[in-house]
């Protein structure tokens, strides 16, 4: 099943910002001082890396395949029986991760800014929006980035900007104290995020031309290295490395410190304002696909229908996840990345793999 | 709480499947069905209490010892 509609190039890799970014900005930051030390800025670099190779796998298989959506060729591929299986693993995998992405919005919002209210409410309220926008489609999200990338773009640059008297570029060195090891480890743990750049497979397929993937995968990936960098080296400037990976949310700690001439303070509040922007942007860009993706595997025309129920599965499911902060920070740390590991990077691998060896393209359409 | 569930769940499926009843699109509508009952099970037994397994612990199970391997062996 394949939506009416294209997005520009452009577009597709602000989506795929939004598909990063906006969890990874918060989370990323103390999970990666704690691991990689003063060298958590080189882990973003070295992780970027690594998804630089699963962008590669989907930009061949997008031009093996052009207007074909990840589900679609799964079939293609391996065959009605086994590709059904396959696309039905990614869907579950992009279902799991769009209850993660819910679960880590309604903690943030209930263990730093609303400690009163029950995390339901944020999960319902967020996902009830995210239905009404997923279903209209891809073009109309395209059309929403349009208006909340300016937004979250100004808003780092004033973090940061503001931030600048209380940065101290001394905590950066010494640069490799311990070699290359906790770097490595850094990366495994940016990796889970940076990671989910899988997803332009799904909606890549609306992207026209097709060939113009290798831009948006490219300008998608530069800039999402570009801001979690920035960010990251800001935690570290301003906290140091032992303070960063005490916080749980550094960045939005990092907006808490920004204070001028006793009049310009407390901006965290528009980081919020900003990032539940973006955090909607994800979690409808996950919903949209998840539907999307069921609808392919059941052979359905329409995916519309599917949003609103798999929606109100999500936000049960992501109240089942986990118990508490604590135990997404583990997750994270501890089981994340070799999960990640298997669906991004080895299970388009393999389908590239088996295009390669079978000889399959739909090349010409 | 459950009075509350059912009654969401009911919303949805009053603006969903009357549409696609209407429609006589039967594929759809089963498909729908599916996740509409998962949903309105899983919410119903968190909402009683039941003890339902995490994903996240089955997940935790497969794939904690491999990231802890890859942890030490690059880490």
């Amino acid at each position: 099943m394949r939506e009416e509609g294209y997005i520009s190039p452009r577009q597709a890799a602000v989506l795929l910002w939004f598909a990063v970014l906006p969890t990874a900005i918060l989370f990323l930051p103390s999970l990666l001082a704690l691991r990689a030390r003063h060298d958590a800025w080189l882990a973003v670099i070295g992780a970027t890396l690594a998804a630089a190779v699963v962008a590669l796998i989907v930009y061949l298989l997008a031009l093996r395949f052009p207007h074909y959506t990840l589900f679609q060729y799964c079939e293609l591929i391996l065959g009605p029986v086994a590709g059904k299986m396959v696309a039905m693993v990614f869907v579950l995998a992009f279902f799991l991760l769009d209850a993660v992405v819910i679960r880590e919005f309604s903690e943030f919002m209930v263990t730093a800014v609303m400690p009163e209210t029950p995390a339901l409410f944020f999960s319902i309220t967020i996902v009830a929006v995210a239905v009404y926008a997923a279903r209209n489609g891809l073009e109309v999200l395209a059309r929403c980035t349009d208006f909340i990338l300016p937004l979250m773009v100004t808003f780092i640059a004033i973090v940061l900007l503001f931030a600048m008297p209380e940065m101290m570029p001394r905590n950066l060195l010494p640069i490799l104290e311990n070699g290359f090891r906790p770097v490595l480890g850094g990366i495994l743990v940016a990796w889970s995020f940076l990671g989910q750049v899988v997803i332009l497979a799904a909606y890549g397929a609306f992207v026209n031309p097709p060939r113009a993937l290798k831009a948006s995968l490219t300008s998608g990936l530069l800039g999402i290295a570009f801001f979690l960098t920035l960010v990251t080296m800001g935690t570290i400037f301003v906290f140091g490395c032992c303070e960063a990976a005490r916080q749980t949310f550094a960045a939005y700690a990092l907006a808490r410190v920004v204070s001028l001439g006793q009049f310009f303070e407390r901006i965290e509040v528009l980081f919020l304002a900003i990032w539940v922007g973006g955090v909607f942007i994800k979690i409808t860009l996950n919903l949209y696909v998840v539907a999307l993706g069921l609808a392919t595997v059941t052979g359905l025309k329409e995916y519309r229908a599917l949003v609103a129920s798999l929606g109100a599965l999500s936000v049960a499911v992501s109240h089942l996840l986990y118990r508490n902060v604590a135990e997404i920070r583990h997750d994270l740390l501890m089981v994340e990345p070799g999960w990640t590991l298997a669906w991004q990077l080895l299970l388009p691998l393999f389908l590239l793999f088996a295009a390669w060896v079978r000889g399959k393209r739909r090349t010409g359409t | 709480m459950p009075v509350l569930i059912l009654i969401a769940f009911l919303v949805i499926a009053y603006l969903d499947a009357t549409h696609l009843w209407q429609k006589k699109s039967w594929r759809e509508l089963a498909v729908m069905g599916v996740v509409w009952c998962l949903g309105l099970a899983l919410s119903l037994a968190l909402a009683l209490n039941l003890p339902v397994p995490s994903p996240a612990q089955i997940l935790a199970r497969v794939f904690g010892p491999v990231t802890e391997w890859l942890t030490r062996l690059i880490g």
